[in-house]
């Protein structure tokens, strides 16, 4: 994947949540850490075209996405966004939580979109879970439900925004050991994350994002290793000292 | 293991039959004990002479709520539309109707519309404008039920919806109206049961429903004044407790959230 921010300016009121960020960004998985308040997840959503940016815009793999309304709804067809907690529809099953943008979203028929989720959750051990709601799952196994439904559409790129920060350590690692797997296997993502861990045995190129904008960007054992700047040196410190 | 569980599931259906006969008891028994306290003779042989009447304004009690209770909810729909509307002045129109609805008596409206209104737009016909009237009131209260539920339904769900790419017609039937639906029931039915009850009112305006028919007979035959009350009771009762039954039993049926 190759990201290119060019002024990308998001306000909430007289708040400057991202300001004018310009960069390139290249690699196969990629990790946002920094302090909360730094506008991870703002930039994430506009990247997921969730939310239009006040000014300015960016490109996925060389194609520029404006802030048209027809195109966004395009844009986000090819992305697979999993959100922080809750990102399920309570009233459906988890089987039709997964088959519903498969169906109502790309036209799939019924029967072959209920054999690609069934598949899916087979492989992720979770074929037990396909007809409960919800409410009848884990938070865990909500975020890998969520996680299925985001891939089962064959997504350009999957973001990922805190998804784990919701759970207990043990369901964490569930969610972050599937997520692994499917970066292994290929799927490229953009994670808004606290676990450095994962990070660094995950992902190949990590930014850092605090509410001064872009600190660093760069290979991840060069960012996590060795990183230049006293702000990054300091995130890293506290994260690690708990 | 199984017979066990069988039998303590008899044995609590039992007991519930028990209380329920328990409680009908009580209620009838302090009524029986009232009325010859205060020395009220009741004769139900005479309400068999009234059949007829009671069988007209029973059925005209019905058709006017059905009426009523279908004209409500769509007004209550595009009541809530109507407030969510750009354009100020349809968005305030659609909040003034809700708060002068909600904050005057249906007896007052009854009279202002159905004399006033109704006289000079020429509406006589009195079952149309009854239901109309009955219409007006219930939408306003059905139009906040709807909106509260619409409300209910985090912003998020709806970001979710676009995070997949539905369009705003699919958002709408496959997120939102499914959800909206199972939490705004309960309360939806509860207002059934007061169109039921609310359209005895109409008996003002002399359409000859259900309470207008025990007015005319307790008129004619004041002998019959506490007993015809009573049957006149009873037949709501028998409209409104379906209707409630009816409510309890979706809202089981269709509950999601544990």
């Amino acid at each position: 994947m190759k990201f290119e921010f060019d002024d990308l300016t998001v306000r909430f009121g007289s708040q400057v949540v991202l300001d004018k960020l310009t960069e390139t960004i290249e690699g196969k998985a990629l990790a946002i850490i920094g302090p909360s308040g730094g506008g991870k997840s703002t930039l994430l959503r506009v990247l997921g075209g969730l939310l239009a940016a006040d000014e300015g815009k960016f490109a996925l793999n060389g194609s520029w996405v404006d802030n048209n309304a027809q195109r966004l709804n395009e844009y986000r067809k090819q992305i697979g966004f999993v959100f922080q907690s809750n990102g399920l529809f309570p009233h459906l099953t988890a089987l039709k939580n997964i088959t519903l943008p498969l169906i109502h979203t790309f036209g799939m028929d019924k029967i072959t979109a209920e054999k690609k989720a069934m598949d899916l959750m087979e492989r992720f051990g979770l074929e037990d879970s396909s007809h409960k709601y919800p409410s009848q799952l884990s938070g865990g196994q909500q975020q890998r439900i969520a996680i299925i439904r985001a891939i089962a559409i064959e997504p350009k790129l999957l973001l990922l925004d805190e998804p784990t920060s919701a759970l207990d350590p043990e369901l964490a690692y569930e969610v972050l050991s599937m997520l692994k797997q499917l970066v292994e296997s290929g799927v490229e993502l953009v994670i808004v994350t606290h676990h450095l861990g994962f990070a660094s045995n995950a992902c190949d190129t990590v930014m850092y994002m605090d509410e001064f904008g872009i600190g660093e960007i760069g290979k991840t054992e060069e960012i996590l290793k060795s990183p230049k700047t006293e702000r990054l040196q300091r995130f890293i410190s506290k994260i690690l000292s708990i | 293991m199984i017979w066990d569980s069988l039998s303590s599931l008899t044995e609590m259906r039992m007991k519930r039959i028990f209380s329920w006969l328990g409680v009908f008891l009580i209620i009838v028994s302090f009524l029986v004990f009232s009325a010859v306290k205060a020395n009220v003779n009741f004769d139900f042989t005479q309400m068999w002479a009234y059949r007829i009447r009671f069988y007209q304004g029973f059925i005209l009690t019905v058709q006017i709520s059905i009426f009523s209770m279908f004209l409500s909810l769509i007004l209550g729909a595009l009541v809530v539309l109507a407030r969510r509307c750009r354009t100020m002045i349809i968005k305030d129109l659609a909040a003034a109707y809700v708060e002068i609805i909600r904050g005057t008596p249906l007896l007052v409206q009854i009279i202002f519309f159905y004399y006033i209104i109704g006289t000079a737009w020429g509406l006589s016909n009195r079952f149309v404008a009854g239901v109309i009237i009955l219409s007006v009131f219930e939408g306003a209260y059905i139009s906040e039920i709807i909106r509260g539920g619409v409300n209910s339904i985090e912003s998020k769900q709806m970001e979710i919806a676009r995070s997949i790419g539905l369009t705003k017609l699919k958002m709408f039937r496959l997120v939102l109206l499914p959800q909206l639906i199972i939490r705004i029931i309960p309360a939806i039915a509860g207002q059934f049961a007061s169109v039921i009850k609310d359209s005895s009112l109409l008996s003002t305006i002399a359409i000859i429903e259900l309470m207008q028919v025990t007015k005319e007979i307790t008129a004619t035959n004041y002998s019959t004044y506490y007993t015809s009350y009573i049957v006149l009771a009873l037949l709501y009762l028998l409209l409104t407790f379906p209707v409630s039954m009816l409510s309890r039993w979706l809202e089981r049926s269709n509950r999601y959230e544990i």
